[in-house]
C-alpha cells in the first residue's frame, strides 16, 4: 500500500507541479520572443533588422496572435477561462483573417497593426505565412475549446490532436529551416514561416499538451516529456535532411515507442499520429531523390502502416500491463484484508522471497529476496526457530509439512501469531527445490477466541449460579425450615457439653450458618430482578434490620449505631436490606473472632441552596482492611477473599449491581490493618427534596 | 428464668414437627411453659384455650395460612407480643417482615434464626 501512494500520489503531485511549470514556461518563453519582435518592429529600429534579419521575418501580426496565445495559455493554466476565451479571440481573427486573404479576399488585416518596412518583405508584405495563420488559428480554437466546453474526454482528446498538428508543423518549419527545405518552411510559393513563429508554435503546443496532461492523465513514467519531443524534432530533421526516396518515415518508431513508459495506452496512438503527420509532411519536405515519387509514396505509406503496427502493439501491451497491474492489486488487497502473505523458499539459496504482505507482516523490506538464516535471527523467537527449521529439513527431504502455528517478532517488539500452510516447489524431475506457502495472521484471531473464551467461561459460572439460584429459590422454605433445629439445638447443646464435645458442636453450628449463608446468597441471585422500587427512610430500615444482623454476627463485634435522620430515597427495601447485610456480614469476617466495632451511620449531603442531595448509608468496621489492590477487585463478580468453599465472590458484586440500580454509587476506603469503610451514595427523592 | 416466678407461656405454631420439637426443648430448656400446634386453626384454638403471653407462628402453612391466624389473634388480644417466623423467601425478608407487621406481628424471625437471636427478642419482649 505504502509503495503504490508512494508511487502514486507523491509522485503525481510532484509531476503535476512539474507539467504546470511547463506550461507556464511555455507560455511565458512565446510571450517574451513575440514581445521583443512586436517591439521591434513598433520601434523600426532598422540596425536591429540588419543585425537579426532573421527576427523580422515574422511579421507584427503573428507576433500580437502569439502574444495573446501565451496570455491564453497563462490564463487557462490559472483556471480563468472566461479571460482566456476572450484573448483567444486575437489569434482567431488573426489567423482566419490571414488565411481568407490567401484565398484572395481582401481584407486589411495585413496592415492592420504596422506598415511591413522590412527589406525582406515578399510577395505580400506584412502578411503572416498560411501555416503561421493556421497554427494560430488552431490555437485560438484549443484555447477556445479549453474555456467554453467543460471537461470531457472528447474535448480534451481533440485539444490534443490539434495541439499535435500544431506542433507538427512547427516542428517541420523548424527542421526545413535548419535543412535549407523550402517546402517544410511555406506552402508553395507563398510567404515562408519563420524561427521564432515556428518556436512559439512549439512552445505553445507543448505547453497545451502539458496541461492537458496535468488535468486529465496521470503519469507513471518518470521519463519527461520532453524526450519524446525532442527524439520526435531530431527524427524530423533527418527526415527532411534525407532524400524523399529513402524510407525515413519508420524512424519515427522510437517516438512510438516513448508511450510505453506513460501509463495511459491512447499515448501511442497519438504519437503515431504526429509520426504520421510529420512522415506525409516530410514526403514533401525532403530533396528529391532520383527515384519516381509514387514509390517514395508507397515507401512512407509502409512507413506508417509499421508506425500504427507498433502502436497498437504497445497500445494491446498498456492493456495488457493494465490487466496485470490490476490482477497484481487484488491479489495484494486480498491478502492485505484477510491478513494471508504468501512466500516462496529456494533451497539453492535459501533465499525467502516474500509477497508484499508477508514482507509487511514481518517487517521486512519490501521487494527483495531475504536471506532465510536472517529472516530466522531476526524475526522468528528462538524457541520457535527450530519448528520452522524443521518444515524446511522435512521438505528437503521431499516431506510436505502439517500446518505450523509459530510466533514472529515485529521490528517494534510485539509478538504476532501466523499460521504457515506450505507445499512444496519441484523441478522437472521432482525434486524438491523449495517451499512455497502462505503465512496467515490469526494474532486478532487468537485475540478474539481468548476472549470468547473468557466470556464464555462467565457465562457458564454465571449460568450454573443462577440454576442453583432458581432451585434455591424452589427449596429454600424447605431448606430454611431444616435448618431451623440445628441452629436452635445445637447452641443449646453446646451449653451442656464437655469441652471437647462443645468443639465438635461448633463445627456444626458453623456449617449450618455456612449453609443459611449460601441459601441467602443463591436466592438473591435468584430474584435480582424482581423488585419494586418505594419511598423509603434509610435511617428507619437499617434499624429495623439491626436485630437480625446484630443476631448474625458474633458476640465480640459491637454495633455502633450513628443513623440520624435523613430524608426518604426511593428504592427496594428488600434490596438495600440485603445490601446492609451484607456489608455488615463482611465487616464481621473482616474483623473475626477477635473484639471490634462496626459502625453503621446514615447522614444527609446537602446540595446547593441546601437541598438534600444525596443520601450518605456507610458501613464501617475497624478490622483486616485490604490493600488497593484487593479494594480495586472486590466489586467483580467471582472475586473472593475467603477460601474457596465459604464464599461465592457474588456479594459486593450485587451490592454494586443494586447500588446501580438505584442511580447510586458505593465506594470504598480501606488500607491493611485500618479497617475498612464502605460508603452508599443514594439520590433523595424528588419528593422529598421538593419538601 | 427464676424459679419462684410463673414460667411465661410461649405458643409455638409450625407445621414442621422438628421445629415444633426442637423450639419446644429449647424454651423450655430456658425456663418457659410451651405450647404446639401443627397449624393455623389448631394454633387459634390453642390460643383461645391457654391465652399464651406470647406467641411464634410460622407465616406458610398448610390448612390456614400464617398471617389470617396472626390477624385473628391480634383482634383478641391486642398487645400480645406476636413473633412471625419465615423460611419463605417470596418477595424477600423485607417484604416478610412488611406482611406479618401489617398482619399485625410485633417482630419477625427469619429462619433459620439462631439461639440467641430468638432469646434476645424473647428478653427484649419480657422487658417491655
Amino acid at each position: 500500500m505504502d509503495r503504490l501512494e508512494q508511487l502514486g500520489v507523491g509522485y503525481l503531485h510532484r509531476r503535476e507541479r512539474r507539467l504546470r511549470m511547463t506550461a507556464e514556461s511555455c507560455a511565458l518563453a512565446a510571450i517574451l520572443i513575440s514581445a521583443a519582435i512586436f517591439a521591434a518592429w513598433v520601434l523600426h529600429a532598422a540596425r536591429l533588422e540588419a543585425t537579426f534579419p532573421l527576427l523580422f521575418e515574422m511579421k507584427a501580426n503573428s507576433a500580437l496572435g502569439y502574444i495573446a496565445a501565451g496570455g491564453a495559455l497563462l490564463l487557462i493554466v490559472r483556471g480563468r477561462r472566461t479571460a482566456a476565451a476572450r484573448i483567444a479571440m486575437i489569434p482567431l481573427l488573426i489567423g482566419l483573417a490571414t488565411l481568407i486573404e490567401y484565398a484572395g479576399i481582401r481584407l486589411p488585416i495585413d496592415e492592420l497593426m504596422l506598415r511591413d518596412w522590412s527589406s525582406s518583405a515578399g510577395q505580400h508584405p506584412g502578411r503572416a505565412p498560411p501555416n503561421t495563420a493556421a497554427v494560430l488559428a488552431a490555437l485560438g480554437c484549443v484555447f477556445l475549446l479549453l474555456a467554453l466546453i467543460d471537461r470531457s474526454q472528447a474535448r480534451n482528446i481533440a485539444v490534443r490532436i490539434v495541439c499535435f498538428a500544431i506542433a507538427a508543423v512547427a516542428m517541420e518549419a523548424l527542421a526545413g529551416h535548419i535543412a535549407g527545405s523550402s517546402f517544410a518552411i511555406g506552402w508553395g510559393t507563398l510567404q515562408k514561416m519563420s524561427i521564432p513563429s515556428a518556436m512559439c508554435g512549439l512552445m505553445l503546443s507543448i505547453g497545451l499538451l502539458a496541461h492537458g496532461w496535468r488535468t486529465e492523465t496521470g503519469l507513471i513514467s518518470r521519463l519527461p516529456i520532453w524526450i519524446p519531443a525532442l527524439l520526435c524534432f531530431g527524427i524530423a530533421l533527418l527526415d527532411v535532411y534525407t532524400p524523399l526516396d529513402l524510407n525515413v518515415g519508420i524512424c519515427y518508431i522510437p517516438v512510438v515507442l516513448c508511450a510505453l513508459w506513460f501509463e495511459r495506452g491512447n499515448v501511442a496512438i497519438a504519437f503515431a499520429a504526429i509520426s504520421t503527420m510529420l512522415i506525409i509532411l516530410g514526403l514533401f519536405a525532403s530533396p528529391a531523390g532520383h527515384i519516381p515519387f509514387w514509390f517514395a509514396a508507397t515507401n512512407r505509406s509502409f512507413a506508417i502502416i509499421a508506425v500504427w503496427l507498433v502502436a497498437l502493439l504497445v497500445y494491446l501491451q498498456h492493456v495488457a500491463r493494465k490487466k496485470l497491474w490490476r490482477s497484481e492489486h487484488h491479489l495484494e488487497s486480498a491478502q492485505r484484508i484477510a491478513a494471508i502473505g504468501s512466500f516462496e523458499l529456494y533451497f539453492a539459496k535459501m533465499a525467502l522471497h516474500g509477497s508484499g504482505v508477508f514482507d509487511a507482516m514481518h517487517g521486512l523490506e519490501a521487494g527483495r529476496a531475504h536471506d532465510w538464516a536472517i529472516f530466522l535471527r531476526q524475526s522468528i523467537p528462538p524457541d520457535e526457530r527450530n519448528n520452522l527449521e524443521g518444515v524446511v529439513d522435512a521438505a528437503r527431504g521431499g516431506v510436505r509439512s502439517r500446518d505450523l502455528e509459530y510466533s514472529f517478532l515485529r521490528p517494534d517488539g510485539a509478538v504476532r501469531n501466523g499460521v504457515l500452510h506450505c507445499d512444496l516447489l519441484r523441478d522437472a524431475e521432482g525434486a524438491p527445490v523449495g517451499i512455497i506457502g502462505v503465512v496467515h495472521d490469526v494474532t486478532e484471531v487468537r485475540r478474539a477466541q481468548a476472549e470468547q473464551a473468557d466470556i464464555e467461561m462467565q457465562l457458564r459460572h454465571a449460568q450454573k449460579l443462577e440454576a442453583l439460584g432458581m432451585l434455591a429459590g424452589g427449596i429454600a422454605h424447605d431448606l430454611n425450615n431444616t435448618l431451623v433445629p440445628i441452629t436452635t439445638l445445637t447452641p443449646l447443646l453446646i451449653e451442656r457439653a464437655t469441652h471437647y464435645d462443645a468443639e465438635i458442636l461448633q463445627i456444626v453450628m458453623n456449617a449450618a450458618r455456612r449453609a443459611k449463608e449460601l441459601v441467602r446468597e443463591m436466592l438473591v441471585f435468584s430474584r435480582k430482578d424482581q423488585t419494586a422500587h418505594e419511598a423509603i427512610r434509610l435511617d428507619r430500615l437499617v434499624r429495623d434490620s439491626l436485630t437480625i444482623i446484630r443476631a448474625g454476627i458474633p458476640a465480640s463485634i459491637t454495633i455502633v449505631d450513628k443513623l440520624g435522620d435523613v430524608p426518604e430515597i426511593t428504592g427496594s427495601k428488600g434490596q438495600i436490606y440485603q445490601t446492609i447485610l451484607n456489608l455488615a456480614t463482611n465487616a464481621a469476617h473482616a474483623i473475626g473472632d477477635r473484639a471490634g466495632t462496626i459502625t453503621i451511620g446514615a447522614t444527609c449531603e446537602t446540595g446547593r441552596a441546601m437541598q438534600p442531595a444525596e443520601i450518605r448509608l456507610y458501613v464501617e468496621d475497624d478490622g483486616a482492611g485490604m490493600d488497593s489492590e484487593t479494594s480495586a477487585r472486590i466489586f467483580e463478580p467471582f472475586f473472593s477473599t475467603k477460601e474457596a468453599r465459604q464464599g461465592t465472590g457474588l456479594g459486593l458484586s450485587i451490592v454494586s449491581g443494586i447500588m446501580k440500580s438505584h442511580g447510586g454509587s458505593i465506594a470504598v476506603r480501606s488500607a491493611p490493618g485500618r479497617g475498612t469503610r464502605f460508603d452508599l451514595l443514594f439520590p433523595a427523592r424528588a419528593a422529598a427534596v421538593a419538601a | 428464668m427464676k424459679e419462684d416466678v410463673v414460667p411465661i407461656l410461649i405458643l409455638v405454631i409450625d407445621d414442621d414437627a422438628a421445629i415444633r420439637l426442637s423450639l419446644s426443648i429449647l424454651l423450655q430448656a430456658k425456663g418457659y411453659d410451651v405450647v404446639v400446634a401443627t397449624d393455623g386453626a389448631d394454633g387459634f384454638a390453642q390460643f383461645l384455650k391457654h391465652r399464651p403471653q406470647i406467641v411464634m407462628s410460622d407465616m406458610i402453612m398448610p390448612g390456614h395460612e400464617g398471617l389470617s391466624t396472626i390477624r385473628k389473634m391480634r383482634e383478641h388480644a391486642p398487645d400480645m407480643p406476636i413473633i412471625a417466623m419465615s423460611g419463605s423467601v417470596e418477595g424477600g425478608p423485607a417484604s416478610f417482615l412488611q406482611k406479618a407487621q401489617a398482619a399485625g406481628a410485633s417482630l419477625c424471625l427469619e429462619k433459620p434464626f439462631e439461639t440467641d437471636e430468638l432469646l434476645g427478642i424473647l428478653a427484649e419482649l419480657e422487658r417491655a
